[in-house]
Parts: C-alpha cells; sequence; structure tokens
C-alpha cells in the first residue's frame, strides 16, 4: 500500500499542521466568537493558508485525505467533534487531489491552490447538503447556516493568498526549499 | 525537544499522571460520543461536574481557569452576534438562543477530558496506546504527534507573548479584534515558523528513536493497566449510563451535531 512509502518527517509534518489548524481555529473562535463574521473569515482563511502550506511543504497525493483521517481521528478522540462528516470530507479530500494530479500534479504551484480552494468548496457543500438532511424541517436555519458558509467560503478563498505569500516568507526562511 | 509537562514537578505526582494512557484515551473517547449523542442539560451536567474533579485532580488549577474563562469569553462574544444578527434575521434568536447551553457544556467536558490526557502523558506513552489500537502507522504517528504538540504550541505561544510585549504590541482578545491583520501579522507567522521548526525537530527525533519502522520495541518503561484504571472507568462507565437515562425522557434526536 502506497501508505506505507511515507517518510516519517511527512507523517509528522501532516501531525503538526492538523494540530495548528485545530488549535489556530479554536484560538480565533475563542478571541471573536462562532457566529462573528469577522472571526469566520479569519478561521476559515488560516485554514485554506495552512493548507497550502502544508502541501507545498508535503508534495504528495493523499496528504489532503490523510490530514482529514488524521484531523477526524484526533477530534473525535479529544473534541467529540462530528465524525458524521467524515465520508463526505474523504470524498472531497480524494477529488481534490484527483484534480491536483489532472492540473498538473504536486509540482505545479497553480495546481496546489486551485486543489485548496476546490477541496474547500467541495467539503463545504457536502457539509450543507449534509445539513440539509438532518435539518430539512427548519429550511431559515438552512437558510442562515449558508450565509454563514458563503462568509466563510469567502475567508477561504482569501486564505489562498495568504497561503501563497507565506510560502514566499517560508522560501525566504530555508524551510520550504521548492 | 522539550520535556512534556508530566515531568514537572506537581503535574507528575497528580491523579490522572497514576492512570494507563489506555484509560485516559478511553475517557476521551467516552465523553466525545457522550457529546455527541447528549444534548439535555442535566445529562452533560452530571458528565461535566465528574469530569471537572478529574481535571483538578491534575493540580493545574490556573491553567483550568483561563481555559474555562476562554469557554464562557467564546461563548459570550458568541451570544452578543447572535443578538446582533436577530436585529436582521429574527428566526436566528429563536433558533440559537436556547440551544447555547448544551454546546457549552460539551466544550467544557470535552475541555476537562483533554487537560487530563495532554497534561500528564507521555508521548511515547500516547504513542504505544494508539498502536495498541490497531491504528495504521500513518494514522496513529500523526495523531501522537499532534496530541504532543499541544504543550508545545502552548509554550511556543508563551514566548512569541512575551517577546510582543517586549517589542510594544499589546496581546489580548480585544487586540486580535481590533488589528486582525496585525495579529496574524505578528503572532500567527511567527507561531507557524517555530511550529514547522518543531516539526523538523520531531522528525529527527522520530528516526533516531526508529519510529515507523517495521522491528519490534523493547519499551523502557512497561505501563500496567492496574486496578486503578479499572475503577476509574467503571466510575465512567456508570456515570455516562446514568447521563442517558437522564437523556431519555428527552429523547436522542437532537444530540447529533
Amino acid at each position: 500500500m502506497f501508505w506505507k512509502n511515507w517518510p516519517v518527517r511527512d507523517l509528522i509534518t501532516v501531525g503538526i499542521f492538523a494540530a495548528i489548524i485545530k488549535i489556530a481555529s479554536l484560538v480565533v473562535a475563542f478571541a471573536g466568537g462562532g457566529m462573528n463574521p469577522l472571526t469566520l473569515l479569519l478561521k476559515n482563511g488560516i485554514h485554506t493558508t495552512l493548507l497550502v502550506v502544508l502541501l507545498y511543504k508535503v508534495r504528495r497525493f493523499g496528504t489532503l485525505t490523510l490530514f482529514i483521517c488524521v484531523s477526524a481521528v484526533v477530534g473525535l478522540l479529544l473534541m467529540g467533534s462530528g465524525i458524521t462528516l467524515l465520508p463526505a470530507m474523504i470524498v472531497a479530500g480524494l477529488l481534490a487531489e484527483a484534480c491536483i494530479l489532472l492540473w498538473g500534479g504536486y509540482g505545479n504551484a497553480l495546481a496546489l491552490v486551485l486543489g485548496v480552494a476546490l477541496f474547500d468548496l467541495l467539503g463545504k457543500s457536502l457539509s450543507l447538503g449534509l445539513s440539509w438532511v438532518m435539518m430539512r424541517e427548519q429550511p431559515a436555519l438552512l437558510i442562515t447556516v449558508s450565509l454563514m458558509v458563503a462568509v466563510g467560503y469567502a475567508g477561504s478563498v482569501m486564505g489562498l493568498g495568504g497561503g501563497v505569500l507565506f510560502v514566499r516568507e517560508l522560501r525566504h526562511a530555508g524551510i520550504v526549499r521548492r | 525537544m522539550r520535556a512534556l509537562y508530566v515531568d514537572s514537578g506537581m503535574l507528575a505526582r497528580s491523579f490522572p499522571a497514576t492512570l494507563n494512557v489506555r484509560t485516559k484515551l478511553a475517557l476521551c473517547v467516552l465523553s466525545s460520543l457522550s457529546a455527541i449523542v447528549l444534548s439535555a442539560p442535566e445529562a452533560l451536567g452530571v458528565l461535566v461536574v465528574l469530569s471537572a474533579a478529574y481535571a483538578l485532580s491534575t493540580r493545574n488549577l490556573r491553567g483550568i481557569l483561563i481555559g474555562y474563562l476562554l469557554v464562557g469569553a467564546m461563548l459570550g462574544m458568541s451570544v452578543l452576534f447572535i443578538v446582533l444578527l436577530s436585529l436582521i434575521w429574527p428566526v436566528l434568536s429563536e433558533v440559537e438562543m436556547k440551544t447555547l447551553v448544551a454546546p457549552f457544556l460539551r466544550i467544557m467536558l470535552m475541555l476537562n477530558v483533554v487537560f487530563g490526557l495532554a497534561l500528564t502523558s507521555r508521548i511515547q506513552s500516547v504513542l504505544t496506546a494508539l498502536k495498541s489500537l490497531r491504528l495504521p502507522g500513518f494514522i496513529y504517528i500523526p495523531a501522537a504527534v499532534m496530541i504532543r504538540f499541544i504543550p508545545t504550541f502552548a509554550s511556543d505561544f508563551k514566548q512569541i507573548r512575551q517577546a510582543l510585549k517586549i517589542r510594544g504590541y499589546p496581546v489580548h482578545p480585544w487586540a486580535l479584534i481590533r488589528h486582525p491583520l496585525r495579529s496574524v501579522r505578528v503572532l500567527f507567522v511567527p507561531l507557524v515558523f517555530r511550529a514547522l521548526r518543531s516539526a523538523d525537530d520531531l522528525a529527527m527525533a522520530a528516526e533516531l528513536k526508529a519510529v515507523g519502522g517495521s522491528g519490534g520495541f523493547t519499551r523502557m518503561r512497561q505501563e500496567s493497566f492496574g486496578g486503578r484504571d479499572w475503577a476509574v472507568l467503571g466510575v465512567c462507565v456508570a456515570a455516562v449510563l446514568g447521563a442517558v437515562l437522564l437523556q431519555l425522557p428527552h429523547g436522542f434526536g437532537s444530540g447529533m451535531h
């Protein structure tokens, strides 16, 4: 199985990024509250920024999917977060990674950025679809949630630019070499 | 690499430090499942009281109080913005305000059990416990690193905050809200830089310890599953059953989140 060929260094980087993304989201939520539009923008922006950096650092097929699986396992162990979304997120991750391969592979910077944008869009859309199944009796609530998700996605798109800038800084520091 | 907090004085002698890591992980899983299934405040309340006693037994009163204050502040901000949004969208106030207690209790429950695990466990014990769950290496290594990284992240944050104070930058929630871009630049960027350096250090340490290798390991410390662990698990299962009984009159439909 191709997972066995992963060096421990890359597995550790995925774990560290999963932790940073979880903690950064919590810190931003603590600072600004969950229903604050500014918080939503910032939280999603940081999320995609870090995902872009992760893909630059670990350029392998399966990085996004592994990141999702690890976050889900630790989320279930430590935070009781919704395991119900896991299948949808894995589908989103695999589709995004297939698209990255189609758009030029992990060596292509634009493909990485577009892949993260697609992953976030698919993840959010599939989650909203699942929410519709769960809350179809309350369409007003779903519309509100959709608006919040749309605000969040705007933050994600801004985060893509942030990710590229971040990688540039990391190259200056010699932390990202390619 | 910096040592885990378990090696520092009082915490090493605390009650959760004497428990097997598998017991602490089992408490986390039970609490997670309870947080997913339960929604009645009285059912969650019982578990929160018990988990608070468990968290307090780590003897890190200051850290726990800060955690509680942060959760309270986060929910306070959420309420404020719900009130503001309900002026534009009245249906939001009907739905959200009455369902705010259960999420708060869920967060408190998970915060308490995570304190017990993260602040009193050695990374090697967590690795061994995750491996004993028969999880594949590509899942358990990043998962263990993720848990191990919590104290390192807290230490990095403290150092960066001190550096910012010396340079005259205010580091408190209000400053984060007032200047979000500046906060990202002076706080978040250095944190990621340090995290990436930690990743390199951890990777080197892991390679030297042959983590991920296929051979068998000889453990320095043999962790036994004793009577104390069975007793704690028994109390925990009884408490969850009690909470389920309290949940029964309310039904289980609205508990999923």
